[in-house]
């Protein structure tokens, strides 16, 4: 058992050495023409929406592309589909699903909506390679210089794919939220930063873009699948295809972090059974002559993450028990038992606070360059700690994962707002 | 995207095996190994 921990926390510390390493060079800067002629169009797709729909849509409308927005109602019975209604069917093409086809997944969805935007292309004969299709959230809201990035970065006309990072909105009720929003706005930026050196960025549900050209010759006209990582699917598809996924950072979509703990791990079970389901493609993966070495190490350490965090969180959950009931029955013949045992937890809880601290501190720059708010300082104080042991909570969502994936229950409701 | 986008420290450091010497000597291992790597990367672009 503790051969095995040792070699799990081995590999995270050269997961996260590595990170930091690549992250020291900042990228090529590469001066090309921007191509200000792409046409986008935004994928919405929405269950039940009725309280951010409007907002969403509006702010899209805003940028005043060329392109439009494809709202989906897969299925709501609330004011979602009414609201859809308000705006110039010109400008935004709503696409009505009803039960019992409606709510199949996220990934269904987002295919039928795509078939939209393709007759829609063919019927404004525009130039399939100009076309660039977007998913938001229904709750997603683009930073103000996100289509200038866009613009920057498939101006590059090897890039197929481009991930936007993801900020939470500055509403930060509790620690929950700040450390949703410094795991995706700085620890995920580091390793999608990484990633781009490694050709291995990853596209999430949120803010991710692809030219339609490509996809559409490469991948087929239902690029996403059926699995509870839809997205991380398609990240799968494009690698093998061979098809250049960009990472932006200094645009971002802003979505909202949960403030429920119930709901958080929820969510985080749903994304890890997604990642056992992933599983299903190692059979390509592995004989796969077109992925790069890096390509397939990022993909075997991802795809590994449900396995390696379960070992470790039962190793160190039996571990403290032992120590506990260990220190407890000595406490009687040593007194001096419990300077050492007040001693360790001091060393690990400093420890904590070293690395957490550091990380937070990252955050803490980030925040401040972007001129984004920042938590109250009572929460930023207590990120280090809470940040390094969200994993206690997130091992009920392994475990819970690993139950419905054993008992193949694939069902899943979508994560409720707060 | 994945189940934690967090630097998985708690991890990490929890357990016991940190307060052992052989903590110090994986982190030397794994800084050796994670520079290797990224040599390796830097080379194969």
């Amino acid at each position: 058992m503790r051969f095995i921990y040792v070699g799990i926390v081995y590999l995270f510390l050269v997961y996260i050495m590595l990170i930091l390493l690549l992250n020291l060079k900042p990228p090529k800067k590469e001066e090309r023409p921007i191509n200000k002629n792409l046409v986008y169009y935004f994928i919405v797709p929405c269950v039940n929406e009725e309280l951010v729909i409007r907002q969403t849509i509006q702010a899209l409308l805003d940028f005043n592309c060329q392109g439009k927005v494809i709202a989906v109602d897969d299925g709501s019975y609330d004011r979602t589909y009414e609201i859809m209604q308000e705006f110039d069917p010109e400008k935004c093409l709503i696409l009505k699903r009803v039960l019992p086809n409606a709510q199949k997944g996220k990934g269904l969805a987002l295919n039928a909506a795509l078939k939209l935007c393709i007759e829609d292309v063919n019927s404004r004969h525009i130039d399939k390679e100009l076309v660039v299709v977007g998913v938001l959230d229904a709750d997603g809201k683009l930073s103000v210089n996100s289509i200038d990035e866009l613009n920057r970065s498939f101006s590059n006309k090897q890039v197929s794919a481009a991930q936007l990072r993801v900020k939470m909105y500055p509403v930060f009720k509790n620690t929950l939220q700040v450390v949703q929003d410094f795991e995706f706005f700085t620890v995920n930026n580091l390793a999608q930063s990484a990633r781009t050196k490694t050709n291995s960025v990853g596209l999430s549900g949120n803010g991710q873009f692809f030219r339609l050209k490509p996809i559409l010759e490469e991948i087929g006209e239902d690029p996403w699948g059926d699995s509870l990582l839809d997205d991380y699917e398609l990240t799968l598809k494009l690698m093998m295809a061979n098809l250049k996924i960009d990472y932006i950072s200094k645009a971002y979509v802003y979505q909202e972090a949960l403030s429920s703990i119930k709901k958080f791990i929820k969510q985080r079970s749903r994304w890890v059974q997604g990642n056992i389901d992933c599983l299903k493609y190692l059979k390509k993966i592995l004989p796969s002559q077109t992925l790069l070495w890096t390509q397939k190490m990022s993909i075997y350490y991802f795809l590994s993450q449900p396995f390696l965090n379960l070992f470790a969180d039962i190793y160190i959950f039996v571990c403290a028990i032992k120590l506990l009931s260990h220190f407890i029955d000595s406490l009687n013949i040593v007194e001096n038992n419990l300077i050492t045992f007040a001693l360790s937890f001091l060393f690990v809880l400093s420890l904590s606070i070293l690395i957490g601290g550091f990380f937070s501190f990252i955050y803490y720059i980030n925040l401040s360059k972007h001129n984004e708010s920042l938590p109250p300082w009572s929460k930023l104080l207590i990120l280090p700690i809470a940040a390094s042991y969200t994993y206690i909570i997130l091992f009920f969502s392994i475990v819970i994962a690993f139950w419905r994936q054993i008992t193949n229950q694939r069902a899943w409701i979508k994560t409720e707002r707060n | 995207m994945s189940s934690s986008k967090l630097p998985q420290t708690g991890i990490v450091i929890s357990s016991p095996f940190i307060l052992s010497g052989q903590f110090i000597g994986v982190i030397a291992l794994a800084a050796v190994s994670a520079l290797l790597i990224y040599k390796l990367i830097e080379k194969s672009k």
